[in-house]
């Protein structure tokens, strides 16, 4: 059974149509790949599977786990193991980093049954992730995101993953507007949480990140369906390539899939 | 058959006799003069209506249907030590002062900085005839405007008369303890408190007021007023979170001197109707007032907050932050006025009342206030209302929060800006627990 099942999936904003037919199957221990144009529906996607209720799905089902995800509310897809990495992480002023954590690690381990985490155990669990992503503890005091520069917002998104270890992880454009140390610290962070039982969906402008995560399959997404799947490589060519030549094999019917 | 504030209104001036009896003070005794010249006065008023543009949005005439009458007696079968714990603040180490039902409790007080300051309850001032407490009776500025001050003037049957000494730092607060317990019958508690801090002083006063019958045929009428001395620095924090449905009435008068600091703070989150009127006047030049509200309302809470910051004389500054959260069929008022008087030049004053509204029953009426009367001074206000961010709800909720948890945390951390400001640990701690207690977040 795949980890995650998109089949057929259409998605619609403000009756603006904007996912028209997407299919996708995600195996554990899997990275996959999601690229393509502005505006062409990779956040609308991710919106979808973490249960953004402003986007309402018209067609088509996502199943998590062999289970009908959409049926699920946001907090219940969290706890049953999806993760998020906003393309933009809100900033939320008053709101302790390191209590909205632990809310969030013990809302999970309640879920699975688990006993709350003690003070110590806490900390330790969530120094050791910070320096993964090589943030100063600092940042548990903060407000979240409050006065973060852009990247210290994504690694944040990083931290927050490792602390709460998805079985799949969606990343919005986390490398976006990351110089290149960042950019090293985000991909050094999914390498390591990555393993056999999980898996990534990393939806990126840029086959630099690829670089340093290398995806299973790469995935093109074009007007709201998945019009391309390859491997690697074919991040590769896109780079060089740019989308153009996808959209002409589109028009001349060429097949979909290298 | 219905009564209705005219009823209440005669019924008071009627008995009036009988209450002077009942308290058996001496004839002669010059209080006599003063509280009938309150009560002419509010005759004369009378109880606002809706007219009063001051009282539009707080329909006091509304909860006046009890014939109230002013309380004489204190022991009601209640037993006063066991609603002490309400008061309790853990870890809280102050010079306590205990009124019940308008009457203070020696046995129940404890005053540990004896040296500091000066205690008398304003029963025993009357009776002893204090020329300090007829002059400060006598001081009453806002003559005009409220009727429920001279309702108290009238009726007041005791009160804390609090006098610090110059050069005084207290190191620990007062602590006056406020309680109504329940009784058979419509009462009205009417009390006075005078705070006098001399110069170059340091202090912290918190007020707690708790209605311990819980319900709208009880009605306490309070009026507060404080003077404070030069280069003095002095928080005054009021606590109103034991009301349940009773009707409580706050006037406060606080006059500063120079170089003086004045913090005020009000926590409300209950009471079928709350008023709380500020009056502070910066009569010394480079005196400062802080002026910090929390109220958190629900259900059918009425919560009124008035504030005057009146700028008599230059180069003062004042700050004021009052925030409010609104759920259930709640309604809360904010007026603030910001008066700078002529010749007030070189005046910093600043007000802001942001509003969360939780609820589509719950109602607010801000209204700010500029009486600006010097042209060189920087003034801003401003009110603003609105629901919780959907974009920060579904940040947490994506985390595994669920959706009363996100809001709870999110609307706690809305209140946090201002009980942060809050100076005393345990205390701080206290509103801390109660603004999580009542908004459900768990560990
Ligand atoms: N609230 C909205 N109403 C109408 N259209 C929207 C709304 N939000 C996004 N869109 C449109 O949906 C399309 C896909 O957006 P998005 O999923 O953010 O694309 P991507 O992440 O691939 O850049 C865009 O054309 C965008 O303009
Ligand atoms: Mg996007």
């Amino acid at each position: 059974m795949a980890l995650l099942e998109i089949k057929d999936l259409y998605a619609s904003i403000d009756g603006n149509e904007i996912l028209k037919g997407v299919n996708l199957k995600v195996n554990k221990g899997e990275i996959h790949a999601i690229m393509g144009p502005n505006g062409s529906g990779k956040s609308t996607l991710a919106s979808v599977i973490a249960g953004r209720e402003e986007y309402e799905v018209t067609k088509g089902s996502v199943l998590f786990e062999g289970k009908d995800l959409l049926a699920l509310a946001p907090e219940e897809r969290a706890r049953e193991g999806i993760f998020l990495a906003f393309q933009y992480p809100v900033e939320i002023p008053g709101v302790s980093t390191a209590n909205f954590i632990k809310a969030s690690v013990n809302e999970i381990r309640k879920h699975r049954g688990e006993e709350p985490l003690d003070a110590a155990s806490m900390m330790r669990l969530m120094k050791e992730k910070l320096a993964l992503v090589e943030m100063d503890k600092s940042f548990l005091s903060r407000s979240v995101n409050e006065g973060f520069s852009g990247g210290e917002k994504k690694r944040n998104e990083i931290f927050q993953m490792a602390v709460m270890q998805p079985k799949l992880a969606v990343l919005d454009e986390t490398d976006s507007g990351l110089d290149i140390d960042a950019l090293k610290i985000v991909a050094n962070g999914v390498n390591k949480l990555h393993n056999e039982e999980n898996a990534f969906l990393v939806i990126t402008h840029y086959q630099r990140l690829l670089d340093y995560i290398v995806p299973d399959k790469v995935h093109v997404l074009l007007n709201g369906r998945i019009v391309k799947s390859g491997g690697k490589e074919l991040a590769l060519d896109l780079e060089e390539r740019g989308y153009d030549w996808i959209k002409e094999e589109l028009e001349a019917g060429a097949p979909q899939n290298s | 058959m219905m009564i209705t504030a005219n009823d209440v209104k005669s019924k008071l001036i009627e008995n009036f006799n009988v209450f002077e009896l009942n308290l058996q003070e001496d004839e002669s005794n010059p209080i006599a003069e003063i509280r009938r010249e309150a009560l002419k006065n509010f005759e004369a008023m009378g109880f606002p209506t809706r007219r009063h543009e001051e009282w539009k949005y707080t329909p006091v005439s509304k909860y006046l249907k009890y014939d109230f009458e002013p309380r004489t007696f204190t022991d009601n079968g209640f037993a006063a030590k066991d609603a002490l714990p309400d008061a309790a603040i853990s870890g809280l180490r102050a010079n306590v002062l205990v009124f019940v039902n308008g009457k203070f409790q020696a046995a129940h007080s404890d005053i540990i900085e004896t040296d500091k300051f000066e205690f008398r309850d304003i029963a025993s001032a009357i009776n002893a005839e204090d020329p300090y407490l007829f002059s400060r009776l006598n001081a009453v500025i806002d003559r005009e405007k409220d009727p429920f001050i001279w309702l108290n003037q009238a009726y007041m049957r005791d009160g804390a008369m609090i006098r610090i000494k110059d050069r005084v730092k207290l190191q620990y607060p007062i602590y006056l303890v406020n309680m109504e317990l329940p009784s058979k019958g419509n009462y009205l508690d009417n009390v006075r408190h005078l705070i006098r801090v001399g110069d170059h002083c340091e202090a912290s006063i918190i007020t707690n007021y708790i209605n311990r019958s819980g319900e709208d045929r009880n009605l306490g009428n309070y009026f507060t007023q404080v003077e404070v001395g030069d280069h003095s620095h002095l928080q005054f924090y009021t606590l109103q979170y034991e009301l349940g449905n009773g009707l409580h009435i706050g006037n406060y008068e606080v006059q500063v001197g120079k170089e003086s600091t004045f913090s005020t703070f009000f926590f409300s989150s209950d009471g079928r109707l709350v008023r709380n009127v500020s009056n502070i006047i910066l009569r010394g030049e480079h005196s400062e007032g802080h002026m910090y509200g929390l109220y958190s309302l629900d259900g059918n809470d009425h919560c009124d907050n008035r504030t005057v910051i009146d700028h008599a004389v230059p180069d003062c500054f004042s700050n004021e932050l009052y925030k409010g959260i609104l759920d259930g069929n709640s309604v809360g008022v904010f007026n603030g006025k910001i008066m700078v008087r002529p010749g007030a030049q070189k005046t910093n004053a600043y007000q802001h009342n942001p509003n969360l509204i939780l609820s589509r029953g719950a109602t607010l009426h801000a209204k700010p206030q500029l009486e600006i009367f010097a042209d060189d001074v920087k003034c801003t206000h401003g009110a603003t209302s609105g629901q919780l961010d959907e974009e920060h709800l579904f940040y947490l909720r994506s985390r595994g929060l669920d959706a009363a948890n996100a809001k709870a945390l999110l609307t706690y951390a809305f209140a946090y800006e201002v009980v942060e400001k809050v100076k005393i640990p345990a205390l701080r701690e206290f509103l801390e627990k109660r603004i999580q207690g009542k908004l459900l977040i768990h560990d």
